[in-house]
């Protein structure tokens, strides 16, 4: 794609920052469709390299890499779309500020080939914390979850022979960060004390389906997936509330804690 | 196939460097999941061609490279034209960067292209650093970096790996002029291969294997070949 005349000045005039900000942010993305330049390549290139780690990219860390944040926001949407087209990466803003972003593959790995060996512990550790957490609700007060690996011989404060010796930080800080786990604190009630709950991260519902939950837990308790209906049920329903038309079975036979199914009120 | 090949480049950019034994152990359940026909030999190469137009523009390359020490081809994913500085991991310390820098410059200045295993560790200057990484950590980067193809090792000794044959050529073509020559037949970058038992300048072995068909002289000093091309 030739760039235009108008563009090519303003590239040259990349240092000229007081003729930018004259620009509104409707006027420059409004502009000529971006072409390919080297802030494009530098900025494609900065997110690929970042999302390795899986921790969200801070918007003006990615700014920082090009010119200006003007220079930025122009080509966000074509990044965009390269990211999408040649490598299948959706770049999704997370909710609140400051403005990040997470990369996330339009399809989940085929096999644990395609990752680094590290790579392949932590997720066969994040599947075992995310299939309880489903199973039991989609929110698990921390001490149960350290208690439920403690029974699958996982320590969280010791030297694991497979996982190594930083479990307690792979899930408190490694998992929270990449956003595959969200932990918060809360009360059941005024009189108790604080707690700390794990409940699946914006990542893991983006990345995961919880079919494909399923077929892990299946496969970790060798128990046929329609073993798992209930709970499957379940954690669709919490997402989707509005979805939950009549109130079934499932409800009373599944433990749940703080997880509240006002049907009545829909 | 679309979507195989984004996803065969994600693993590719993830991996790094593949031998083809991880390729197929990719490809397989990869082509298995999309109901297509795996391509292999030629179809592989044609398909990574394919894949490799496509982030050109990028400055990026998926290329195959035969490594002079394994004997193995590797497919490496690289950026192209980078230095060791551009080399910018998150989660990797200033220290970090610099230690990476500083391993490339060792192999560099060898003029054999290799160094033992201990000095990787030993006489590091680390230039305005408050905390040099432990030994454990620089232990733990050099794994981490043969893993990605940044380096090779081979008979207990550390080695130029493929992603730095491709992704450095330019740099280590014009930061070590005394040490890191071009193939005088091919002009590509040689390092270890062979060399002439006269001016003791190194060449591709395939390249003077082809040149020795139908003359029998050293290309670079004129005198006559004598050195044994097997291995």
């Amino acid at each position: 794609m030739a760039s235009t005349s108008r563009n090519a000045s303003r590239r040259g005039n990349a240092r000229n920052t007081q003729s930018q900000s004259q620009h509104t942010q409707s006027q420059i993305l409004e502009s000529t469709p971006m072409a390919i330049d080297n802030q494009v390549r530098t900025l494609i290139n900065f997110i690929l390299c970042h999302s390795a780690n899986k921790v969200p990219i801070k918007f003006t860390d990615l700014t920082a890499s090009v010119d200006n944040r003007n220079e930025a926001i122009k080509r966000l949407p074509l990044v965009s779309q390269l990211l999408e087209e040649t490598y299948g990466i959706k770049l999704i803003q997370l909710d609140g500020a400051p403005k990040r972003y997470i990369c996330v593959a339009e399809a989940p790995v085929a096999s644990t080939a395609e990752l680094t060996s590290s790579q392949q512990k932590h997720q066969a550790l994040l599947y075992i914390i995310l299939t309880y957490i489903f199973l039991r609700g989609s929110k698990i007060e921390d001490e149960k979850l350290y208690a439920m690996l403690t029974m699958m011989e996982i320590d969280v404060h010791e030297e694991h022979g497979y996982f190594g010796d930083d479990i307690f930080d792979m899930i408190n800080d490694t998992f929270v960060n990449q956003q595959y786990l969200r932990r918060e604190r809360s009360q059941l009630s005024p009189y108790d004390d604080p707690k700390t709950f794990f409940s699946w991260g914006p990542r893991a519902k983006c990345e995961i389906t919880y079919p494909e939950i399923v077929k892990f837990a299946s496969k970790l308790f060798n128990q046929d997936v329609s073993f798992f209906q209930q709970q499957l049920m379940m954690a669709e329903g919490v997402d989707n509330p509005e979805m939950m038309e009549t109130p079934n079975e499932s409800i009373d036979n599944t433990e749940s804690y703080d997880v509240t199914m006002d049907t009545d009120s829909q | 196939m679309e979507m195989v090949k984004r996803g065969f480049l994600r693993a590719c950019i993830n991996r790094s460097s593949l031998d083809h034994d991880l390729i197929d152990n990719i490809l397989t359940p990869l082509c298995a999941h999309h109901e297509v026909t795996k391509p292999v030999n030629d179809e592989l190469k044609e398909f990574v061609a394919e894949i490799n137009d496509s982030i050109t523009k990028l400055s990026q390359s998926l290329t195959f490279v035969k490594h002079p020490i394994s004997g193995k081809e590797y497919l490496v994913f690289a950026i192209t034209d980078a230095t060791p500085d551009t080399h910018n991991y998150p989660g990797m310390t200033a220290a970090e960067c610099q230690y990476f820098a500083m391993i490339l410059d060792k192999l560099g200045n060898q003029e054999d292209g290799h160094i033992a295993w201990n000095e990787a560790y030993s006489e590091l200057n680390f230039k305005a650093v408050a905390r040099p990484p432990s030994k454990l950590r620089m232990q733990a980067l050099i794994q981490q970096w043969t893993e990605m193809g940044y380096l090779l090792e081979a008979n207990d000794r550390l080695y130029f790996g493929p992603r730095s044959l491709v992704e450095f050529e330019f740099y280590l073509r014009f930061n070590f002029p005394e040490t890191i020559k071009p193939c005088h037949l091919c002009k590509q970058l040689v390092l270890w291969d062979i060399k002439c038992s006269d001016c003791g300048r190194k060449i591709h072995r395939e390249c003077i294997r082809k040149y020795l068909r139908t003359r029998s002289n050293c290309p670079t000093c004129g005198k006559k070949w004598t050195t044994r091309l097997s291995q």
